[in-house]
């Protein structure tokens, strides 16, 4: 999220030189579909033939093992989803920038405000709503990441990567212990929903997204 | 940016506009730097499917094929039925895509300018199953695919999906913003409402279906958790079904396998770029993906 607001307050600066190239670039890995990103990623992050590995090596750090440890491999799948998410919330973070009026910034500037101070007492408390929007929206999102941690891990090794969801594919699917899951998918659904109305509670209080 | 600030004014004596323009190129240069890391798995992606196995799995680093070849591509099709693979998404993502953006127009038509009785509790009921997670109803779903018997047919798939809540959603949202005189001028004239709605509603709807379209392309094409339930027979696989079932198979044999997740992504970044303008409006008109 601290980044995607970065990206996107860089990306703000109109004269920016390749402005909509740019923000392709960041927003392209959003679009492609979390198979073709997890197998990429088993790749990328192979032990012995992947090229993050071939890269640490050849500036003389020691490898590491990105998917195969139990203590890297949340990591791993946590980096590769920062990587999908960044132009998501770069985006929504710079549609949240464009609705804050210029003038109001012009006249910080007017009464001699320093450009840290126009951030910090300007830009953030006014993307305060956007900001709790894309809290809400990534924490839902974590919690029903199911296919990247599927095809790049299955939850394992061991169960170090085993979300809520994948605990329930397995059970179900794999176990056929359907009731059991059943039950554990409802308890996760609760887990949503509240986090849900909390959202709608707050935002309407706050005045409306 | 707080970098760039701290930067610049470690420098005092430079002029205002000098540190200012300073400042803009470093963050350019960080924007730049951020975009070629975004960007190298996407290179990576398709460097390795244009080299020979032996530069892939060297112990040495290469960054860039040494020989270009095509092999790759040609064994990951011909190892399996990609043909058919193909063909099956094709014919699920069509016909739900078109069944999403008729039904999200015709439903979001009648919740955005009709009053009927129980209007808004129907659409909070609606918009309430958006929160559903789709791994929570992956169990009863497959339950009631089951006993209808669609189990590995192309209806367990384009079914649940034929009519969308993110659709009506969408759909009843942008027409809310129609003006009803123009409608009431329709009706005047003595239009039916079946013309109205084909004249009138649809001529201006033209931007909500082209975010329809795409969004729910996207959305059907990379689909993976519910196919993987419903679709056992690898004669029914999706695109993504059969990326998932070839890395299980073929494990070692990656380049051939990412020759096959680029082939997968082809319809998917055309469709992007050519229409990035509507991707962007429905996300942040929404905020939903």
């Amino acid at each position: 999220m601290a980044l995607g607001l970065l990206t996107a307050l860089g990306l703000n600066r109109k004269n920016l030189r390749g402005r909509a190239f740019l923000r392709t670039i960041y927003f392209l890995p959003f679009v492609i579909s979390a198979v073709a990103t997890g197998t990429t990623a088993g790749w990328i992050f192979g032990d012995s033939f992947g090229i993050i590995n071939k890269l640490l090596e050849s500036v003389g750090l020691e490898r590491v093992r990105w998917l195969t440890s139990r203590e890297n491999a949340m990591l791993t799948v946590i980096i590769t989803t920062v990587w999908i998410r960044l132009g998501f919330n770069m985006l929504i973070y710079l549609a949240g920038l464009q609705s804050i009026p210029n003038e109001l910034v012009e006249s910080a500037r007017l009464d001699g405000a320093s450009p840290r101070q126009q951030f910090w007492h300007i830009t953030v408390p006014l993307l305060k709503p956007t900001t709790f929007l894309l809290l809400i929206l990534n924490i839902i999102y974590s919690f029903e990441a199911f296919d990247l941690v599927f095809i790049m891990t299955n939850g394992g090794p061991g169960y170090a990567t085993t979300v809520l969801t994948v605990f329930i594919y397995n059970t179900a699917f794999q176990t056929q212990r359907f009731g059991y899951a059943s039950a554990i998918g409802l308890v996760f659904m609760a887990i949503i929903m509240s986090i849900t109305l909390i959202q709608w509670r707050l935002s309407n209080e706050g005045g409306r997204i | 940016m707080a970098l760039a600030q701290a930067r610049s004014q470690t420098r005092p004596r430079l002029s205002a506009p000098t540190r200012s323009r300073l400042t803009s190129i470093i963050i350019w240069l960080a924007l730049v730097g951020g975009a070629l890391i975004m960007f190298f798995p996407l290179y990576w992606m398709v460097a390795t499917t244009v080299m020979p196995q032996e530069e892939a799995y060297s112990r040495e680093l290469l960054l860039a094929p040494q020989t270009f070849v095509f092999d790759n591509y040609i064994e990951g099709w011909t190892e399996s039925p990609w043909l058919r693979w193909y063909g099956n998404t094709l014919l699920i993502v069509g016909t739900s895509v078109a069944g999403l953006t008729i039904f999200g127009l015709l439903s979001g038509f009648a919740f955005a300018k009709y009053q009927f009785r129980g209007r808004n509790l129907f659409f909070l009921l609606i918009l309430s199953t958006l929160m559903i997670p789709l791994q929570v109803l992956l169990i009863p779903r497959f339950l009631l695919v089951a006993r209808m018997g669609w189990v590995n047919t192309y209806w367990s798939v384009i079914g649940p999906h034929m009519a969308d809540s993110f659709g009506l959603f969408f759909a009843r949202q942008f027409m809310l913003d129609m003006p009803d005189e123009l409608l009431e001028a329709a009706r005047i004239d003595g239009a039916s409402e079946l013309t109205i709605f084909r004249k009138i509603v649809l001529p201006l709807s033209k931007p909500a279906i082209a975010v329809l379209i795409i969004l729910g392309f996207t959305a059907r094409w990379n689909a993976f958790a519910w196919p993987l339930v419903a679709l056992t027979r690898k004669e029914m696989f999706t695109v993504q079904l059969g990326i998932n079932f070839m890395k299980g198979y073929y494990y070692s044999d990656f380049p051939a396998i990412i020759a096959m997740v680029v082939t997968s992504l082809v319809p998917i970044i055309i469709v992007f770029l050519l229409f990035q303008r509507y991707f962007i409006q429905g996300i942040t008109r929404t905020g939903i993906k």
